[in-house]
């Protein structure tokens, strides 16, 4: 039988082989720094808004398919549906129970985040939002903000 | 490092200690660039699978169920963000889709060799000289805890009982070419 644990000298040659691909395989100082930086979206105090369906092809506009993603939280679901446009992406959202809130749509990779506010019926629509890692932050009238999953539009 | 320290750096970064993310992303920001690098995508879909990964476990750093296996986590959760993406590309065409090419890890770039060279020419030419499989395997075993199943079990989505006898087989032949006289270059 095979022991599962390392010799001493397996685990030398694998620390050695280690230190070898750190440097012949080295991440991108970019992609690192991306790293260090997602620590500053840590937004303990909202709630998550869990990703629960996505479903792509749904509809289809200008000849591009959209993505339909369901979001939920305790108290409120949002339903947004993503379009292409040409390289850019064109977010329709709906909350539902439907209500007025402020929505915005967060990107590690731009400096300023673009909002809008939901209508009374709890529609709202952003536009030219970059493909990449995204979330939105729904602000309510009457509650703290809620954030859904990030997930790579 | 143990999995204690693994799990001690996840709780003190929960509770807002940067040092300790810093720490994390040390020590496990090239086991996300690996996995990521191991599917068919270009750069910025690697730097896009490495982000998101890391941004998820922002958003689960208070909610792990096992700090210590953060590794095997960052692991699952980088595979699963490629997959993700993967199927979205194919889902959705785009201009994008022309520019994804697949990555030879056969071939190194002529400035690894010369890394290399530098560094342990020894041991970088015998391992080149294992089976592919060997060389993705033992890749995903330098990460800490050194030599661990659950991480290379989690990034190739493979039972952990499955590595144990993969892992001494590479490992012994690994040994077996390191033993042999000079490598004979070839070119």
């Amino acid at each position: 039988m095979s022991d599962d644990r390392l010799t001493t000298s397996d685990e030398e040659l694998l620390v050695r082989l280690g230190s070898l691909l750190a440097e012949v395989d080295s991440v991108p100082e970019s992609v690192r720094a991306a790293a260090v930086a997602s620590y500053s979206w840590r937004s303990p105090d909202s709630e998550l808004a869990q990703l629960v369906e996505s479903m792509s092809g749904a509809a289809e506009v200008r000849g591009d398919e959209a993505r339909l993603l369901t979001f939920r939280a305790d108290s409120i679901t949002i339903e947004v549906e993503v379009i292409p446009v040409r390289d850019r992406l064109r977010i329709v959202g709906q909350l539902v129970p439907p209500q007025p809130a402020r929505v915005q749509v967060e990107q590690p990779g731009s400096d300023s985040t673009v909002g809008t506010d939901a209508d009374g019926l709890g529609r709202f629509m952003l536009d030219d939002t970059a493909p990449g890692p995204a979330r939105l932050v729904c602000t309510l009238a009457d509650s703290g903000p809620i954030c859904t999953e990030w997930t790579t539009l | 490092m143990s999995d204690d320290d693994a799990g001690q750096l996840v709780r003190a970064a929960a509770n807002g200690d940067q040092a300790a993310w810093e720490a994390l992303v040390d020590r496990y920001a090239r086991l996300v660039y690996t996995v990521a690098r191991g599917f068919r995508l270009d750069d910025a879909d690697v730097a896009d699978v490495s982000q998101a990964t890391w941004l998820r476990l922002v958003e689960n750093l208070d909610k792990l169920r096992d700090p210590g296996s953060v590794g095997a986590w960052l692991a699952t959760t980088a595979r699963r963000e490629a997959l993700a993406l993967l199927r979205n590309r194919w889902e959705v065409p785009s201009p994008d889709f022309a520019r994804s090419e697949p990555i030879d890890e056969s071939q190194p770039e002529p400035w690894q060799r010369l890394v290399a060279e530098e560094t342990d020419a020894e041991l970088w030419h015998a391992y080149r000289q294992l089976p592919i499989r060997c060389q993705e395997l033992l890749r995903l075993l330098v990460f800490e805890p050194v030599g661990s199943y659950a991480i290379a079990a989690a990034a190739l989505s493979v039972p952990i009982g499955s590595l144990g006898p993969s892992r001494a087989r590479c490992l012994a032949t690994l040994r077996a070419l390191l033993n042999q006289p000079a490598p004979q270059r070839r070119t």
